[in-house]
């Protein structure tokens, strides 16, 4: 299986006339601030905007999955066609999420805070946008530099969090250190993961797959063992009852996820031969 | 229009359809791999590589339940002592595909000289093999 739905359902901050504003890194990711802000700049007006969240709970992950529909449908001469409705839910985390918007006037000049239905209002390229950047989280580049653990598995991910005063710090090379997986943890999620719905009959050609963060963030709390590059309280996260209980659930996800595409491929390197 | 759902590991007779129809892919694969080949070159190859496309009748839900259960059979077949239960949607779902392999086996028999899978229930040896015993025949 190799589904990692936060990857695959976040878009490039880069794109569509906003950028960024990534400045230099500060050393750790501070998982319990009160208020994560997501800044950005329009390419054509130069505006910069800024999205303040509330923290991110279980309740909002779960909420966001179970509004995800992932299916395929086999088409004439067997090509498959997927079908992925990754906005209607996007946008609803940012509504369960948002908590203020800055840099957003009316046409007489008014801060759109002021109408009872500004999140609404904002406009729905900024709230996609925002909230992908919020939950946006990536396998690092450079970890097949990651060393041998002699007693564990490595992943290394990327992510943004939360914009200082310079704007997005982009956080790189932060590792979730896990138990290898069992044979258990692996027909736990094969089976969760195959337990599919065809839609219309068997022979609909139509699937619809299950969710998968319960099954993902069970095994994180399973495995994992340590991180590093993240803080609670200002210190460093120190053993893995402070993983299990502050770890962001979509870098939870994310991380399992890559640890279970990593175990699973099969393919050796190849010999180089003299 | 039919709008029913069905839970595809608890559908044990769709379970079995799909182990058969992946089990007649893994056999053909060789022939349908050289047909791709002789496609690359042929002035009809989009009519070629239609005509020798995979033939599957279901969801695509099946085929990977199907890997799984093959795949835990595979594990099984090993000898491992598990120290978790399976439930009875596994273990139905591996008689499926346990029960499409042994139709599989009585439809297509081993050849007795080089163990490739026949075409036929009667067959006894392969083309290979037959073409082999009748050369060596010639010689002696």
């Amino acid at each position: 299986m190799n589904e990692s739905a936060v990857s695959t359902a976040s878009a490039s901050i880069e794109g569509e006339g906003q950028g960024s504003m990534a400045t230099a890194q500060p050393e750790l990711l501070p998982l319990d601030i009160a208020e994560r802000v997501i800044t950005f700049k329009s390419r054509e007006t130069e505006a910069r905007h800024r999205h303040v969240f509330n923290p991110i709970t279980r309740a909002d992950v779960d909420a966001y999955f179970s509004s995800l529909t992932v299916a395929t449908e086999r088409k004439s001469g067997n090509s498959m066609e997927y079908h992925i409705d990754g906005s209607t839910n996007i946008l609803k985390l940012y509504e369960r999420a948002i908590k203020r918007v800055q840099g957003y006037s009316l046409t007489d000049g008014r801060d759109v805070m002021v109408l009872a239905n500004w999140k609404d209002r904002v406009p729905g390229v900024h709230r996609l946008r925002a909230t992908e950047i919020l939950m946006k989280v990536t396998q690092s580049e450079s970890s097949v530099d990651l060393g041998i653990d002699p007693e564990a598995e490595l992943v290394s991910v990327d992510a943004f969090w939360s914009a200082g005063d310079c704007g997005m710090f982009h956080y790189r090379g932060l590792i979730h250190r896990f138990s290898p997986p069992t044979i258990e943890h692996w027909r736990k999620l094969n089976n969760h993961s195959t337990r599919t719905t065809a839609v219309g009959g068997s022979k609909s050609q139509r699937t619809i797959y299950p969710k998968l963060n319960g099954i993902f963030l069970e095994l994180y709390d399973s495995l994992i063992l340590s991180v590093e590059g993240y803080s609670v309280g200002g210190q460093p996260i120190a053993g893995r009852e402070q993983c299990v209980s502050h770890m962001d659930c979509f870098h939870k996800i994310a991380a399992v996820s890559i640890l279970f595409d990593k175990t699973s491929d099969g393919e050796a390197d190849e010999l180089e031969e003299a | 229009m039919n709008h029913c759902a069905v839970s595809v590991a608890k559908d044990f007779c769709g379970l079995k359809q799909a182990a058969l129809e992946l089990l007649e892919e893994e056999r053909s694969a060789p022939e349908r791999e050289r047909l791709e080949r002789l496609a690359l070159a042929a002035a009809n190859s989009n009519e070629i590589l239609e005509a020798i496309k995979g033939n599957r009748s279901l969801a695509e839900g099946y085929y990977a339940r199907v890997g799984y259960l093959m795949e835990l059979e595979s594990f099984l077949g090993m000898g491992l002592r598990l120290s978790f239960d399976l439930d009875m949607a596994e273990l139905r779902g591996m008689q499926s595909v346990a029960a499409a392999r042994a139709e599989f086996d009585r439809g297509h028999p081993p050849c007795k000289g080089c163990g490739v899978r026949l075409e036929n229930e009667w067959d006894k040896t392969c083309n290979d093999c037959q073409r082999a015993a009748a050369a060596q025949a010639s010689v002696s």
